[in-house]
Formats: structure tokens, C-alpha cells, sequence
């Protein structure tokens, strides 16, 4: 048991992925520990969201390993499905299943994947909803809420599932600003009782308050890795130089 | 007025064939074409240029010629059906050419977004078929189907050609039998005025029942 | 090998922005799709091979049925059967369009008494059978006073115009009308902001951009109008697929001149909905 305690939680080993000839994650290596957070920056286009779609398979990888947990990623099938259920993923547009209501979009995955009894489901998903802040809103349909309620909606069903690891890719990318805070302080809280994280983001500020190693890419390559403070106050690398003198 | 009384129960047999050949070639429409649908969508390409074949085979005939083709063609091959039945066949086979692509453009409109959800989540394939992909696609080829079913009650109406005496054909015989035309056609005339509005109401009210909110 | 397997299983939709239903296949995925592929197709070849049997067992390959197809009279017959086809859609289409076009704007304008007529023609005549006007108006036209003293074969070709026309028209003004509605209010809004009246805002501004948008569901009409030409049959005009019927007659040989006259109709009303789908996936690319 200590053994799987101290060992890393994902392990990302020598990763390769093209798009037809176009070659967009070279040789990524990467480690994540059990409750810690990491947040993966980096110019549009540089491979972070395609990162952090191959950890559950969203997106297929040529070369290289993923483990997580100490399992390697199964290649198909119900092995799968079995794995993403312990892998929770927020998207950008938050996808939320267009033809059911809050409250059954978060139960779904509990209902189906886990075999809760439908009640038990309920309960749970309306204690999620709680928690994000939109208990009120479980009978809605996702069209009838705002965006920030909807991506935090989909934090909640992600929850749901009670996974080992949290991925989100670009959460806040597709709101607006008035919005992003509400949808930041929910991962906040997650990050600080110990979810491990993995967060593709373009915000600074949620990257130096919760991160614990900031992921720096760039053309498909991992170029640096470093803590936030050191990453934002004393980058080693030019181009993540160059790429700080750009947003901040 | 007085004559389409005298010979209603005529007319309204014509309307029974005529609803018989619409809703039965309607039925087989949708199997055929749930197969052909299931065809184009399939990641299996030589499964897509079947599905694709057919669907232009099809659109791109007249249903009187498919018609004819059951028709004076069947028995070349040793098919024996009634008259009826070369029209139910020519009909449904039309149909299902029409209706795959209601139900493909219903598949369609679900964005991929939803589909991974569903994966992220650890729905197996059949699950997100099942919960996430089908009940959306279903509902949004709704409208389709109902334009579909609405156009079929006049498209029926070429089966006269062959004998089979729907609604038009009875009427036109009537016409001829009694060299009067306009109560006849008024009667043709509302009676696809009826139908039309019945279905209509019946995709309305189905169409607002599973509604998705987008 | 992998290039044939990778040719044969794409996950990816036909068209971007459709549907992609199974995610990229693993090895496992891949042999049972294989294996799937090869059950369907064997599936689809027997059908096939069972029809082409029924063609052998029934001697409907045997050369005299298709000797007919090697002489130019009987081809020159079913396309000039093809021409009567394509004149009867041409001046069909063209009375149908421009009906349609005055029935589209008039129901979009605001006077009454344009507006109700416009809706009641639309309403009455998109809820008959066609066959039933083609019909109709080819017994009443010879009785009509002014369209007395025509040959038969005229009176099936204006029936047939004419049913269409008054059909058509009604779903031609449907499709425009959804074209005018689907622009944007600030569109008409600026028309009249700059001073046009309300029927030239109509004419230079929104009708342009309405015709434009609904062009992919006027080709596929015009398919449906095509196709419907030979609603004919119904009142012996002598069109293409008269003509076949009676070349299989002549010579017995029904299937082999339907599948001469199927080959047609196919070609020629696929060059319109192919021109339809291409339209309407250059307009979706250009509006993304």
C-alpha cells in the first residue's frame, strides 16, 4: 500500500502523436503525483489540449505509454471505458448532454457505468450540485443555463464518478470573463482537499495560486517544468520568455 | 355534394388503400432505411458505398418508374405480386432511400462533443449509442420523417397507374363513370387537406413532447 | 495490408462536421469491424449474385431481349423521349421559379390583400396531389373556351407544365421564404434605414441574398420537379418513361428497357441533386 501511495498517479512515458505527417507531441515525458496539481500552458497549438486527450484516450498516440495508477492505459473497449470512468474530463464547451436535465446528466455516469441504484444516483448528484452552487438548477435542461453554471455542471458530473484524477482542457477558454471566477473557485476548492489535477488553462493567476508544477509546451514539445513561482518569475527557457512577455 | 354521398363508401375504400399503402410503405421506409442509415454512418467503408448507392439509386428515380419496374418487370423474374403489392414494395423501397437520410441528418446534428462526453464518462460504446447518441438523433429526425410521411400520402396517388385504387384512382374513376369532375376532386383535395393537417398536429405535438432545449 | 485496412475502416465522417459515431478503432476494434466488413459484403453479394441469378434462371440475359439496345431508332426513341422529359421540367421549372419567387416576396410583404391571396394559393395547391391537377387539368383543358382544337399531345404536355407550375410554385415560394427568413433582421433594416421603400428593399436587397442561400433546396426541388415529369404517363405524354414502357412492349422486354430508361432518369436527375449537395457544402464551409 505505501508503495502505490508514493508512486506517481500518471505516468506519461516517451508519448509521440502526429495528425496525418503533422508531428504534434514529440517524446513527452511527464509524471504527475497522487493530489497534485499540475497546469499544462503554452501557445495555441502547442499540443496541451492533445496532451491531455491522449491521458484518457480521447485522442489516440502513436508511440509511448500512459499509466495511470499503475495500469497502462487499455487500448479499447470496455477495459477502456472501465479506466476513463476513474478519469473525470471537463471540456472546454462543456458538453453536456443536450437531451437531459442537470441532475440526470450527473447521475448517468454513477447509474450506468458504476451501477448505483437510481435514488442512491439522486442523492449523490444533488449533493454535487450543492457543492458547485447550482443545487436550484438540477431540474434545468443545460440550454437554459448560463455557461458558468453549465461548466460547473459539468465538474459535478465529472465528480460524480469519483475519480482518482481530474483532467480539464482549457474549462474557462469559452466563457465569458464575468463567468470565469465562479468556474475557477470550484476548481480551487478541488485542488485545495487534494484532487489531483491535471489543467490545461490559459489563466496565470490559477496557475501560480494552485499549481504545484507549471508545464510549459511549445510545438508539441515539453520545453520546461518547473514550479509557479519559479516558472513565472525566473523562466529558463526563451521561448517560454518570450511566450510570458506576450500575456502578462 | 349529393353525388360524392351517393358513392362514399368507394371513395372512403380508396382512402383505406391509400392509407394502407402510405403507412405500410412507410413502416417498410423506415426499416430499410434505418438499415441504410446504419450503413452510411458505419466506419466500414465498403458498408458506406452500398448505403450511398442506394440512397442516389433511389432519390434520383421517379417512384412511378420503381412502380413500373415491380410491376412489368417482377414477373420477368418470377416476383408474382398483386398490384398492390408492386406498389407497397416500389413505394417502401423510395421511401427508404428518403428516410436514411432524415435519420443520417438526425445523427448529424449531434455534436461530437456529446459523444465524447458520454466516452469520458466511461459509457461503453452501445451505452453512449444508447443514452447520448440515439434519443437526440431520434428527436431531431422527427420533423424529417413527419415531412416524409405528410408528402406520402400524395405520392401513393401514382399507384393508380397500375390499378390499385387509392383515393385519386377511385375518385378519377368516378369521375369518368359519372363525367363529373369537380366533386371528386374537391373530395381528393380535402381529404389530403385532412391528412396533411393530422400529421402535421401529430409531429407537432410529438416534436414539443421530446423537444431538446439547445 | 495496412493501407487496404485503413482504407476500408475510417472512423472519420464523409463530411467535416458530421457525426464521427465510433472513436478511432483499437487492434481488437479493427478485426471485429474487419470481420463485420467482410459478413456485410458477402451479404451484399449474394444479393447481387441472387438477382443476376433470377435474370439467368428467367433467360432475361438472352440476346434478343437486349438486341433492340443495339440499334440507333429504339435509342434515338427513348432520347427523344428524354428530350420531351427535360422540355416539360425546363418550362415547368422556369414558370414554377418565377411564381414561386412572386408568391415568396408577396407573402413576406405587408399589405393584405397581396399577402392573402398569395397564402391561399401556397396553402391550396402545396396540399394536392399532383397527379390529380396534372389530371384534372388535362380533362378540363379541352372543354376550357380559348384552349379549344389542340392536339392530344399538346394538351398533355400544358397539363403536365401546368401541374407542375402550380405545384411547384408553391414549394419553390416555401423554400424561398425560409431563405428570406433566415437572413438577419439588420439586413432589411438597413435597406430601409438608406431610403428604399419597402418593395425595392425587397427586390435589391433581401431577395438577392434569399435566392442565394436557398439555391442547394431549389436544385433539389428541381430534381423532385424532374422526376415528377413523369407523372405524364398518367395522361400519355409521350415522355421518357411512356416510351420505355412501350419499347418493353414492343419487344417484350419490360426489365431490359426499364433498366435502359433507370440509367436515364438516374443520370440526368443526379447531375441536380450532386450540383445541390455540392452547393449546400461550399454554403455550410463559407458560413463556418
Amino acid at each position: 500500500m505505501t508503495d502505490t501511495a508514493s508512486s506517481p498517479l500518471i505516468v506519461v512515458d516517451k508519448l509521440d502523436k502526429w495528425f496525418g505527417d503533422h508531428h504534434v507531441l514529440k517524446d513527452i515525458n511527464l509524471e504527475v503525483a497522487r493530489g497534485e496539481v499540475v497546469v499544462v500552458i503554452g501557445p495555441s497549438g502547442s499540443g496541451k489540449s492533445t496532451l491531455c486527450r491522449c491521458i484518457n484516450r480521447l485522442e489516440r498516440f502513436q508511440k509511448g505509454s500512459i499509466t495511470i495508477d499503475g495500469a497502462t492505459l487499455p487500448e479499447e473497449g470496455k477495459e477502456l471505458a472501465a479506466l476513463r470512468a476513474d478519469v473525470g474530463m471537463v471540456f472546454q464547451s462543456f458538453n453536456l448532454f443536450a437531451h437531459k436535465t442537470i441532475v440526470e446528466n450527473v447521475m448517468l455516469g454513477p447509474v450506468k457505468v458504476r451501477g448505483m441504484d437510481k435514488a442512491a444516483a439522486r442523492v449523490k448528484a444533488m449533493g454535487l450540485l450543492e457543492r458547485v452552487g447550482i443545487g436550484d438548477k438540477a431540474n434545468r435542461h443545460p440550454a437554459e443555463l448560463s455557461g458558468g453554471q453549465q461548466q460547473r455542471a459539468a465538474i459535478a458530473r465529472a465528480l460524480a464518478m469519483d475519480p482518482k484524477v481530474m483532467l480539464f482542457d482549457e474549462p474557462t477558454s469559452a466563457l465569458d470573463p464575468e463567468m470565469v471566477n465562479e468556474v475557477l473557485d470550484v476548481m480551487l476548492e478541488l485542488a485545495s482537499q487534494g484532487m489531483t489535477m491535471v489543467v490545461v488553462t490559459h489563466e496565470m493567476g490559477f496557475a501560480r495560486s494552485a499549481a504545484k508544477r507549471v508545464v510549459f509546451m511549445d510545438d508539441g514539445r515539453l520545453v520546461e517544468i518547473a514550479t509557479p513561482s519559479e516558472f513565472f518569475d525566473n523562466p529558463k527557457s526563451d521561448r517560454a520568455r518570450d511566450f510570458l512577455s506576450k500575456i502578462l | 355534394m349529393q353525388i360524392v354521398l351517393d358513392n362514399l363508401p368507394r371513395l372512403l375504400r380508396g382512402l383505406g388503400v391509400t392509407l394502407q399503402l402510405t403507412i405500410g410503405g412507410f413502416l417498410m421506409g423506415l426499416v430499410i432505411g434505418i438499415v441504410i442509415a446504419v450503413f452510411r454512418v458505419s466506419p466500414v467503408r465498403p458498408l458506406r458505398i452500398v448505403g450511398a448507392a442506394y440512397v442516389s439509386t433511389m432519390v434520383n428515380s421517379p417512384l412511378i418508374f420503381l412502380v413500373f419496374l415491380a410491376y412489368y418487370g417482377g414477373p420477368k423474374l418470377g416476383a408474382l405480386l398483386t398490384n398492390f403489392q408492386c406498389a407497397l414494395v416500389a413505394v417502401g423501397l423510395y421511401l427508404g432511400g428518403y428516410m436514411s437520410e432524415a435519420l443520417r441528418s438526425g445523427f448529424n446534428s449531434v455534436s461530437n462533443g456529446q459523444a465524447e462526453a458520454a466516452r469520458a464518462i466511461g459509457l461503453t460504446f452501445s451505452q453512449t449509442l444508447r443514452h447520448v447518441i440515439l434519443p437526440q438523433a431520434l428527436r431531431s429526425s422527427i420533423g424529417p420523417l413527419a415531412v416524409l410521411l405528410n408528402a406520402n400520402y400524395r405520392n401513393v396517388a401514382v399507384a393508380g397507374i397500375i390499378g390499385v385504387a387509392e383515393v385519386v384512382k377511385a375518385g378519377s374513376d368516378l369521375s369518368d363513370e359519372t363525367a363529373k369532375q369537380y366533386p371528386f376532386f374537391v373530395f381528393s383535395f380535402l381529404v389530403f387537406m385532412v391528412l396533411g393537417f393530422t400529421t402535421a398536429a401529430l409531429a407537432g405535438w410529438l416534436d414539443q413532447r421530446v423537444a431538446i432545449k439547445r | 495490408m495496412t493501407s487496404l485496412s485503413s482504407w476500408l475502416l475510417d472512423v472519420k465522417p464523409s463530411r467535416p462536421g458530421e457525426l464521427q459515431i465510433t472513436e478511432e478503432l483499437g487492434p481488437r476494434g479493427r478485426r471485429r469491424a474487419l470481420i463485420g466488413t467482410a459478413a456485410a459484403s458477402a451479404l451484399v453479394v449474394a444479393a447481387f449474385a441472387w438477382i443476376i441469378r433470377r435474370f439467368q434462371v428467367k433467360g432475361q440475359f438472352a440476346p434478343e431481349l437486349w438486341r433492340p439496345f443495339r440499334q440507333w431508332a429504339i435509342w434515338r426513341y427513348l432520347l427523344l423521349g428524354l428530350g420531351q422529359t427535360l422540355k416539360a421540367a425546363g418550362v415547368a421549372l422556369v414558370f414554377a421559379l418565377t411564381l414561386g419567387i412572386v408568391l415568396a416576396m408577396w407573402r413576406a410583404s405587408s399589405p393584405k390583400r397581396k399577402r392573402i391571396p398569395a397564402t391561399l394559393f401556397s396553402e391550396i395547391f402545396r396540399a394536392c396531389a399532383l397527379v390529380l391537377l396534372i389530371k384534372f387539368s388535362f380533362f378540363q383543358l379541352p372543354k376550357t373556351p380559348g384552349f379549344r382544337g389542340w392536339t392530344l399531345g399538346t394538351y398533355a404536355f400544358v397539363a403536365v407544365v401546368s401541374g407542375l407550375t402550380f405545384y411547384y410554385s408553391t414549394v419553390f415560394a416555401e423554400v424561398i421564404r425560409s431563405g428570406i427568413r433566415s437572413l438577419p433582421k439588420g439586413q432589411s433594416e438597413a435597406a430601409l434605414a438608406i431610403g428604399l421603400t419597402e418593395t425595392r428593399a425587397m427586390r435589391l436587397v433581401i431577395l438577392p441574398q434569399a435566392l442565394r442561400r436557398s439555391l442547394p433546396n431549389i436544385f433539389t426541388q428541381s430534381a423532385s420537379l424532374l422526376k415528377d415529369t413523369s407523372l405524364g404517363v398518367f395522361v400519355t405524354y409521350s415522355e421518357l418513361l411512356s416510351r420505355a414502357k412501350i419499347v418493353g412492349e414492343f419487344g417484350s422486354n419490360f426489365l431490359q428497357s426499364f433498366v435502359v430508361a433507370g440509367f436515364m432518369y438516374i443520370t440526368v436527375v443526379a447531375i441536380l441533386t450532386s450540383s445541390a449537395n455540392r452547393l449546400q457544402s461550399r454554403q455550410a464551409r463559407s458560413s463556418r
